[in-house]
């Protein structure tokens, strides 16, 4: 027999869950809604782990019913809270139903790039090849440059240089149409955003960009197309 | 036949007529498949057949330059073959409360010209139609393949009556069909309510209308809902309207009749592109602030320091719009949540 009457795990340290929502506000607005609806039950909400569905996230995880919730956004939380973790109806659409048990994890983007400006390049080690020069890049803005025959978007985040692919990973169109206001990029097609320091995604964003190792040096820009 | 989808999120599954588009018939089941303007624009709507036959109405559609392989199609332009089994990235649920769209015929009404190149007109419906405030329609003509989308106008609970504003568009076979004779009492087929866009009581913010030309649909039906709905008691409501010059103006005296309703709350900008401000235009509405420039400048030069509590709608033709979605999201900085958007393509 469990202590509560309904315990609820909140993802908040896997590898994608807390890159495809604000999942520590999740715990905060559960924790609030919950406390609100003192009186209508015991419940518990605990921050948790992964549980090895990676990509599918942010996830939360309610027993004793062992209802997965996938996908879950803010404005889904209120529904969850007055329907299941109150009323003790679990929300049917948002359920996360993979069809194979265990381990579901999808191979996600979420490495961030990493400018490396004053990385070596070792003997036989990562080339570096020339994009443009420093003054190329808008202050503030962003470009593309083909970098031998692959597409390479430069911003300028107002204080470093990034390099990530060209293309928006949605639709295929070029990011350099977007906007960027030094903290988050927008593609302005489907308004797809990601976090212009590290590409992984935000907001509505089902995947990150590809970045690509950055240095600057004597006013030129230089790319690792290949680690 | 059956199709069934699968996402990231899971699997859905529900049943397509024959020679009915992919799209509407997962949004008439409750299946929220992504879709923007359903006019093959866009490209939201793409999906991988993974298993059976499924053919577009409209392979040179312009929304086909989003499809990477041969496996790809555009769910608002194809029909199935076959059982299909489909790809997309996330399975949305839909806004509670939202009507599925529908297919449904109606009989033109009302017929009227509003400038030299915008007309007006009602389609009254064989049944009446739940809607947001902000959606729009596809409309089929006689004799006429392929649909056009339009925003309602109007607000009204089972609705027995939409209405539209078509502007003219040179080489559009439906819109050279809305501005030729015998349209007035013409039947036509609509699948509707469409469209993300939508305004709904109670969203704690000041509303923010852009609009471009026919743009101003949408903003006309969200701006009876919010009237109705005591929006402006709380929230403020700004109104920027771009059109040429002052001959391609309407719905003013409409627009005037909003705000004269919500003094001091509602606020609406006339921002002319082409010419300088006839001293007769700002004379007919002395509520009105004019302007002369682009529509999503004169709405940033006017907006500047009034940020806060934003909800922004944005309808016209594509620069205009990407203009405003570039000068809302660098520095206003709204999330995408609260823009709502609707382009013209």
């Amino acid at each position: 027999m469990g202590q509560y009457d309904r315990h609820v795990f909140v993802c908040t340290s896997g590898e994608t869950c807390p890159t495809q929502g604000d999942v520590e506000k999740f715990v905060k607005t559960l924790r609030a809604g919950v406390q609100k609806a003192a009186g209508q039950g015991d419940v518990r909400v605990n921050k948790a782990g992964c549980f090895s569905q990676c990509g599918h996230g942010p996830m939360i995880v309610v027993y004793p019913e062992n209802v997965w919730y996938a996908g879950v956004q803010q404005a889904d939380l209120e529904e969850i809270l007055t329907s299941h973790l109150v009323g003790g109806a679990p929300v049917e659409r948002l359920r996360y139903d993979p069809g194979v048990p265990g381990a579901n994890k999808i191979d996600v983007e979420t490495k961030p790039a990493t400018p490396a400006p004053e990385q070596r390049a070792p003997a036989g080690g990562p080339v570096w090849t020339r994009v443009c020069g420093s003054a190329d890049v808008p202050a503030n803005g962003m470009k593309e440059f083909p970098v031998n025959g692959v597409g390479v978007l430069v911003a300028h985040t107002g204080e470093a240089f990034v390099a990530y692919q060209a293309m928006c990973p949605h639709e295929a169109v070029p990011l350099e149409g977007g906007v960027h206001d030094g903290c988050t990029l927008t593609c302005l097609e489907h308004m797809w955003q990601f976090d212009l320091k590290t590409g992984a995604p935000m907001g509505d964003a089902e995947v990150g960009l590809k970045g690509y190792p950055l240095k600057e040096e004597l006013g030129e820009l230089y790319v690792q197309l290949e680690g | 036949m059956k199709i069934v989808v699968s996402a990231r999120n899971g699997s859905r599954d529900f049943e397509c007529d024959p020679g009915e588009k992919i799209l509407h018939a997962a949004l008439r089941s409750g299946v929220e498949l992504p879709y923007e303007c359903s006019t093959g624009t866009c490209g939201t709507c793409k999906a991988k057949l993974v298993n059976g036959r499924a053919e577009s109405e409209w392979p040179e559609a312009p929304g086909s330059r989003y499809l990477k392989s041969p496996a790809e199609i555009l769910t608002c332009q194809s029909v199935a073959r076959d059982d299909c089994a489909l790809e997309v990235f996330t399975l949305k649920s839909a806004e509670p409360g939202t009507s599925a769209p529908r297919a449904l015929a109606g009989i033109v009404r009302r017929y009227r010209r509003l400038t030299h190149d915008v007309v007006a007109f009602d389609v009254d419906l064989d049944r009446p139609l739940d809607f947001d405030a902000g959606q729009f329609a596809l409309i089929t003509v006689p004799g006429i393949v392929g649909a056009r989308a339009y925003s309602m106008v109007n607000f009204d609970r089972r609705a027995e009556r939409l209405s539209f504003v078509v502007k003219k568009k040179p080489g559009g076979a439906v819109s050279e069909w809305l501005f030729a004779d015998g349209v007035e009492r013409a039947r036509v087929g609509l699948v509707a309510p469409l469209g993300h866009a939508t305004f709904r009581p109670g969203v704690p913010k000041h509303l923010l209308c852009i609009a471009g030309g026919s743009g101003i649909a949408g903003m006309m039906s969200i701006l009876a809902l919010a009237g109705e709905a005591n929006h402006f008691a709380t929230w403020d409501g700004q109104v920027f309207f771009g059109v040429r010059t002052a001959r391609d103006g309407f719905f003013l005296a409409e627009l005037e009749a909003f705000r004269a309703r919500h003094p001091g709350r509602l606020w609406v900008t006339v921002a002319l592109s082409d010419e300088d401000v006839p001293a007769s235009l700002s004379a007919a509405y002395p509520g009105f602030a004019f302007a002369r420039g682009l529509v999503h400048a004169v709405a940033a030069e006017r907006m500047a320091g009034r940020f806060a509590d934003l909800r922004a709608y944005v309808a016209g033709p594509p620069p205009m719009v990407d203009a405003s979605l570039r000068w809302l999201l660098r520095e206003v900085r709204l999330p995408p949540a609260d823009i709502r958007y609707d382009k013209f393509s």
